[in-house]
């Protein structure tokens, strides 16, 4: 736990301008962030994390969606695509995604491995060379298949498939002591979910490293392929605005880890050399539909651990590439959230939520960024020079979103379901899987119209052998500049095909302690 | 009423958004124009000359107040229809949870950064312009005039509208409130939602980390 003897500065109160000294500093206390930072801290390396969100902790998660979305999450939870089509929701505080994500811990599909290994060139992150450290991860944080029963919004597609003969798996999670409560999105209020802000933060500046929360990493200075220093922001109590306090860092290595949209904006603000014009590109979302179902009991989806059930029997099906696949699994359910998403007002809303406890929802991530007819989208810089991901949609994808809805209206008719409506403002429940087909097949395909979101922000640092379409080395070495490495979501060079968390603590392991070995000769024996 | 009709039809089709072949071909090169809010909305407020003027908030110091009282008197306005059915019939328990309501709402547009409070700014100054309010919803008395049918009756057009923009204005407007309105404890019951247990409250108010 994160006590009074670390090193921990909050940005909001600084009031004179800083010059601070590094071996490395690190840009983001995420998945990415926060792994590294321990590792590094451990090898004996003088360490700085920087954090745009607030440090927040067990006791300030008080489950209400009021405080968390505000305080925790990117734009208070209304972050967009540039066109606004497909909802964000990105993790802003101290622990980044780790502090408010819904604790599925699933390694990367052997089929995306391959893929990555044949298409990219990667022959360092083939199967038998990443699983030691997804051995290292799940160690590390605690991951096992649950154990306790499904909660019914997840036996729904458990039971559903069961019914139609799919496959379907339990979920490993990232918890220690967790009591089944259901508000991993709202913060852990028990410090039970393995999260960064419990595990490698604290760990990190017990070994000495220093936190800089309400800091935002604005600008690199690069001279001739080589970082000289960065320069951050102070920000103010809501963590957007800086309250012109400025802190100059030089360190021998600077780590990007403020996941996907963000690093790549960072190097692009930055001017970072980018000959073949790859930065930002390759940007992937599994962009999700959702079907929603009222079942003849109470389903209470607010309450349980959020995620236990998956289906991947619509993941791959025709290989890595060809049609979008899409994996099947559940989200938490509030008042809140789901009010917004329904899409309507009035007597309507207020019928329809009144049966919120008898609401199972199921969604589907869209597998993006293996096809050729599926390049994602492209991180550019607003006027004000924040990064915004413009994602385009196209037919492949529609395609994928209208064969999952028709998917999950099956198995929630299999598993009971009274009635099913896929996410659409043109959609109404249906009673029969008859009725509800014919609905999915004349709905018109438009943004806006489809309830589109993710939670998963992935590429546009892609890694790869060649530097005409990466922009790091599978070192995590940027192929431009000599003492830059990324370790977040960024680096994958498709989406991942599974929920990404332990892919980005098992690729920032790797990458991170080849670092630390380079920096400090000898460090880490004990990592693979 | 007709020639009302003919007139936003004509602006509608105006607005549509690319189609998807266009978007698809231009991704390469990003177009800031897709970023603007609406991009019709946009025009609109700036075909009547208005911008920020209107909504009493110029883009450079949108980011100092979370919504100008301009914009929450729209919001007040709209409510009723919005949350039909969900706010009490009591006047007094009425203006109460309004205004609980709209300090929730403007505690979530302060945690908004720039481009996304100017975006919405200039959706609500142009539903406050006489003329861009008229071609977007079809009233040309001030909504605080309008009725609760009324303004249901723009609602469900712009919903049930082909074109995305309008869905896309559905969409925000009515999120900002009904999103606003279930965090609040006060109405979870209205979701059958019980809150979070009660033993993992007391026991998080009694920790010290
Ligand atoms: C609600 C939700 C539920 C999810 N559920 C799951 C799940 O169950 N399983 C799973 O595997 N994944 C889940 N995810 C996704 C997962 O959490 C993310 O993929 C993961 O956290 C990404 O790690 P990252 O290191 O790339 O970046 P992040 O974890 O996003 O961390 C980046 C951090 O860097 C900070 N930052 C960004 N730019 C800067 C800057 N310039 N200066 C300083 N700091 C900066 C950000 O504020 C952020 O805190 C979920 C995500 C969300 C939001
Ligand atoms: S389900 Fe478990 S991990 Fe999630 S918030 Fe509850 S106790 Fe924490």
């Amino acid at each position: 736990m994160i006590a009074a003897h670390h090193h921990v500065v909050d940005g909001a109160r600084l009031q004179t301008d800083q010059q601070l000294e590094a071996d490395v500093v690190i840009v983001g206390t995420g998945a990415g962030g926060g792994v590294a930072a321990e590792l590094l801290a451990r090898s004996g390396l003088r360490v700085i994390m920087l954090e745009t969100g607030p440090l927040q902790v067990a006791r300030d998660f008080d489950m209400q969606e009021q405080r968390a979305y505000n305080r925790l999450y990117a734009e208070g939870g209304n972050l967009t695509t540039a066109d606004y089509s497909i909802a964000l929701l990105r993790g802003r505080a101290v622990g980044g995604g780790t502090t408010v994500n819904w604790t599925t811990s699933l390694r990367t599909p052997v089929q995306t491995v391959e893929y990555w290994v044949d298409r990219f060139g990667l022959p360092e992150v083939a199967e038998e060379k990443i699983a030691p450290w997804f051995d290292w991860a799940e160690r590390r944080f605690n991951i096992k298949p649950w154990e306790v029963a499904p909660n019914a919004n997840n036996e729904v597609l458990k039971t559903g498939c069961e019914k139609l003969g799919l496959e379907w798996a339990v979920i490993p999670r990232n918890v220690k002591g967790c009591a089944d409560l259901g508000y991993c999105g709202m913060g852990c209020p028990l410090g039970a979910k393995q999260s960064m802000l419990v595990t490698t933060i604290p760990s990190a500046l017990e070994y000495g490293a220093s936190l800089y929360a309400r800091t935002r990493a604005w600008k690199l200075e690069i001279r001739h392929g080589n970082v000289e220093a960065l320069i951050a922001q102070a920000l103010d109590e809501q963590s957007i605005n800086p309250t012109g306090v400025n802190i100059r860092i030089r360190a021998k290595h600077y780590l990007l880890a403020g996941g996907a949209i963000q690093s790549p904006a960072l190097l692009m603000r930055s001017g970072a050399p980018d000959p073949y014009r790859v930065l930002g590109k390759r940007s992937f979302l599994h962009p999700v539909n959702t079907s929603l179902a009222r079942m003849p009991m109470a389903v209470d989806a607010f309450f349980g651990a959020p995620q236990s059930i998956y289906s991947d029997h619509y993941q791959w099906p025709d290989g890595a590439e060809g049609p979008a696949g899409f994996k099947l699994e559940v989200p938490p359910i509030h008042p809140g959230l789901a009010a917004g998403i329904l899409g309507w007002h009035g007597e309507k809303l207020a019928g329809e939520m009144k049966e919120l406890p008898r609401i199972n929802a199921l969604l589907a991530l869209q597998r993006d960024g293996f096809d050729k007819q599926s390049p994602g989208g492209v991180v550019e810089l607003q006027s004000d020079e924040r990064g915004v991901l413009d994602y385009p949609l196209n037919e492949h994808l529609w395609d994928g979103v209208r064969r999952a809805w028709h998917a999950m209206a099956e198995i929630q008719f299999a598993a009971g379901a009274q009635a099913v409506m896929p996410g659409h403002l043109d959609a109404g429940f249906a009673t029969s899987l008859a009725g509800v087909s014919a609905q999915i097949d004349r709905l018109p395909l438009e943004p806006y119209k489809a309830a589109l979101f993710s939670a998963h922000l992935m590429g546009g640092c892609g890694m790869g052998a060649n530097p005409r379409e990466s922009v790091i080395a599978a070192s995590g070495r940027h192929h431009q500049l000599e003492n830059l490495t990324v370790v977040d979501g960024s680096v994958f060079p498709t989406s991942v095909g599974a929920n990404p968390q332990l892919s980005i603590f098992a690729q920032a392991a790797r990458m991170t302690t080849g670092l630390a070995r380079e920096m400090q000769p000898g460090a880490l024996a004990d990592l693979p | 009423m007709r020639l009302a009709a003919a007139v936003r039809q004509r602006y509608f089709d105006r607005m549509r958004p690319r189609n998807r072949q266009e978007d698809w071909q231009e991704s390469r090169s990003f177009d800031p124009q897709r970023r603007r809010f609406l991009g019709g909305l946009a025009g609109a407020a700036w075909l009547a000359g208005t911008g920020g003027v209107v909504s009493g908030c110029s883009s450079s110091n949108v980011l100092r107040v979370p919504l100008a009282a301009v914009e929450a008197d729209l919001l007040r306005v709209l409510a009723p229809s919005v949350l039909h059915g969900l706010l009490p019939i009591q006047p007094n328990e009425r203006t109460d949870s309004l205004n609980e309501l709209l300090s929730a709402v403007s505690t979530s547009v302060s945690s908004l950064s720039g481009d996304s409070r100017e975006q919405l700014a200039r959706l609500l100054a142009a539903l406050d312009y006489r003329v861009t309010r008229w071609l977007l919803t079809g009233l040309w008395k001030p909504l605080a005039e309008a009725s609760i049918e009324e303004i249901d009756e723009f609602l469900n057009n712009w919903r049930n509208s082909s074109i995305g923009r309008f869905n896309l204005a559905y969409r925000t407007l009515t999120r900002l409130l009904v999103n606003n309105w279930f965090v609040l404890p006060a109405h979870f019951a209205q979701a059958g939602y019980p809150g979070p247990p009660s033993w993992a409250v007391e026991l998080n108010v009694l920790r010290d980390v």
